[in-house]
């Protein structure tokens, strides 16, 4: 019990000082407000641009221009945390050490745990004031409808925490190499490969999954893999599914193309109703993934369900309900697990190890047993 | 106070450290003198629990400092030889920084503050940025740093280094400042002149091994042969002539007016050899040992041990 109070004291007296410390530094000078103004500029770029194509090539405005906005949104500055979350970290404990600046830190109270910790959060606050920033742009979409509110607070649930993963992937990489060049470097090609590269794997994966079922003796569809949800992109797609089981327009046929998922019959099929669980619907079927609740539990607030009924096929050309966790409920436990993964290694490499080495050594050794 | 017992540690095939022992009784200011690569880095870092110990055993106040690094480090005050500060703080967020990261918050680390900057004569540059300091004014910062939670014993690795004269002198009156306040303090030097009037007790390392340690006096007691030099108005030939044939005088060199011996014995003997002069009717006008009476053992202990 001492040894806890001990261990939590030692976490505070490494993340107060050093939330202070980085904030304080980070708030001076014309740095953070260039980021700020840089970040808002390309936002509002992208929504002046996304109008732009929508009016010159569509037209009128279509019912589908929320949506587009909306899309490109949230997108975008998922797309634009992903490539500034991990320049914030990268240096953080590499750049102490080539400023020689750790050793004097480690010989304090403060465990590696805190340090990290501190690092972490004082990068989150403000990744975090970055995304608050462009709330105020979401009202925009408003302007055109046909987004539920539950779909923007889902939206920038989903950005903020696979920003706080990437913020601790840089961490953790900063933690680990000598030069914060090395860190940067590795963290960007980690970055990219869970962005972009996650959802090669899953159609690599798919087709090879084909190759070996070529009589189709297994159910098709269902629930994506879930660790394709580790990609932000993948999550927000399947996560806004549109009444007809549609994704977001542009970052949606993308990904469609890429993992296979388009409709197949298309169509109306009636589910029976499952006990205690779904009533019976009307559905579309569209194969492999088709996706009946998208809007069954988000009443215009709150966020979307945690759950999601999947209708699968199978090889005998019944329909089956499966239930699973939604896309984006597993992105934000993905994401949340790989930060605490992350600032843990993180807080090993930083002298944890010893700190261990050391508890273990204390204890008396007890002689094995009879 | 400090107990260190054949202390070994390897970097590679490098045997930086090779049965390193020796003691730091309270309240003794401790110079830890060899050249460069001799080991004193690795032996501090070791003590600061900032590094593992192959072998051996280490401990401060009692407390081992692989197994009770949390005790060790709160009794300790540490600055490496090469360190950083946060260019974008000023030197008081500076100092509060380093009072968070030892759990003192608020009024108290705002009070430990003001004091230490009064200590280090740094308390009228309280609200300039870190990197505007001059090397030396860092330096007393990071010294300022490494008291702010009182610790009873201070680990300084070359605390002197790369300072100007001036600078160096101030460095010293606040190390000999910190000795008067009962600290025990262990200072690692290979400049030796720096250390010879501050410590009250040293230990010369060479190769990763402690090869003479103990008090001042009896250290330089030990050094039998010192250097002196000797000035006379005229006749430095006949006064080079007459040293030769003293007892326990051995290199005369004469250079103009000076001549310089190595002198074997106790001052006794040193004052029996100037009489000596005087009463050839030579006209001595300077006698001295010379400065460095540490540099001679060290340089000494060098030969012998390379010798072999």
């Amino acid at each position: 019990m001492r040894g806890l109070k001990v261990w939590w004291e030692d976490l505070l007296s490494g993340v107060r000082p050093m939330l202070a410390k980085e904030l304080r530094a980070r708030s001076r000078g014309v740095r953070p407000a260039a980021l700020l103004t840089l970040y808002l500029l390309a936002v509002a770029g992208g929504i002046s641009g996304v109008l732009w194509v929508v009016t010159r090539f569509f037209g009128a405005l279509s019912v589908q221009v929320g949506l587009w906005l909306f899309t490109a949104l949230v997108v975008g500055s998922t797309l634009l945390l992903a490539v500034i979350t991990p320049a914030l970290t990268t240096g953080a404990i590499a750049g102490e050490r080539e400023r020689k600046t750790l050793d004097l830190l480690l010989v304090t109270r403060a465990s590696p745990l805190g340090i990290a910790l501190g690092k972490l959060l004082s990068s989150v606050v403000y990744v975090l004031y970055l995304l608050l920033a462009t709330i105020p742009a979401y009202a925009l979409v408003y302007l055109f409808g046909g987004v539920p509110v539950s779909y923007v607070v889902t939206a920038v649930l989903l950005a903020a925490t696979s920003a706080v993963a990437f913020a601790a992937v840089g961490l953790f990489f900063s933690a680990l190499f000598r030069r914060t060049q090395v860190a940067t470097l590795v963290s960007y090609l980690v970055v990219l490969f869970v962005l972009f590269g996650l959802p090669i794997v899953g159609e690599v994966q798919r087709s090879l999954a084909q190759e070996r079922d070529p009589f189709g003796t297994r159910p098709q569809g269902g629930p994506l893999p879930w660790y394709l949800s580790a990609s932000p992109l993948v999550a927000l797609d399947s996560a806004f599914q549109g009444p007809e089981g549609e994704g977001l327009p542009l970052l949606g046929d993308l990904l469609r193309a890429m993992l296979g998922i388009g409709p197949m019959s298309g169509g109306a099929v009636t589910v029976q109703a499952v006990p205690g669980g779904m009533p019976a619907t009307t559905v579309y079927t569209y194969g492999p993934v088709s996706v009946i609740s998208g809007f069954s539990g988000s009443r215009g607030s709150g966020v979307l369900p945690l759950r999601q009924t999947y209708v699968t096929l199978t090889p005998g050309g019944e329909l089956r309900v499966v239930t699973a966790l939604a896309p984006w409920v597993q992105h934000l436990l993905i994401s949340l697990g790989t930060a605490g993964v992350a600032v843990a290694g993180a807080a090993w490499r930083l002298g944890g190890s010893g700190n261990l080495r050391a508890w273990l050594r204390r204890r008396p050794r007890v002689p094995a047993g009879p | 106070m400090i107990r260190v017992e054949g202390l070994t540690k390897r970097y590679g095939r490098l045997r930086a450290l090779d049965g390193m022992t020796f003691a730091v009784p309270r309240g003794a200011v401790f110079g830890f003198i060899g050249q460069n690569g001799a080991g004193k880095t690795t032996t501090l870092r070791i003590l600061a629990t900032l590094l593992l110990p192959d072998g051996g055993a280490a401990e401060i106040g009692g407390y081992d400092v692989v197994r009770h690094r949390r005790e060790v480090r709160q009794i300790i005050g540490y600055m490496p030889d090469f360190f950083g500060v946060y260019d974008d703080l000023r030197v008081g967020e500076y100092l509060e920084f380093y009072a968070g990261t030892m759990g003192i918050r608020g009024a108290a680390a705002r009070r430990l503050r003001d004091d230490l900057l009064e200590l280090v004569g740094l308390a009228d540059k309280r609200d300039a940025f870190v990197d505007s300091l001059s090397r030396g004014m860092q330096q007393r910062l990071c010294l300022a740093r490494a008291l702010i939670h009182d610790p009873q014993v201070l680990l300084l690795d070359e605390p002197a280094s790369g300072l100007d004269p001036v600078a160096r002198v101030e460095m010293r009156e606040l190390l000999r400042e910190l000795g008067r306040m009962g600290k025990t303090v262990v200072i690692s030097s290979h400049i030796l002149r720096e250390l010879a009037d501050l410590c009250t007790h040293v230990g010369i390392v060479r190769a990763g091994r402690v090869v003479r340690a103990g008090p001042v006096e009896a250290i330089l007691a030990e050094a039998q042969t010192a250097t002196y030099v000797v000035r006379v108005l005229r006749d430095p030939e006949r006064a080079g002539a007459l040293l030769e044939g003293c007892p326990g005088v051995t290199g005369v060199l004469v250079e103009e007016d000076r001549v310089e011996f190595g002198f074997t014995g106790d001052p006794g003997g040193a004052a029996a050899v100037l009489a000596h002069l005087v009463r050839d009717g030579l006209p001595v006008v300077h006698f001295s040992r010379q400065a460095g009476d540490l540099e001679d053992l060290f340089l000494q202990i060098s030969r012998e041990e390379v010798a072999p």
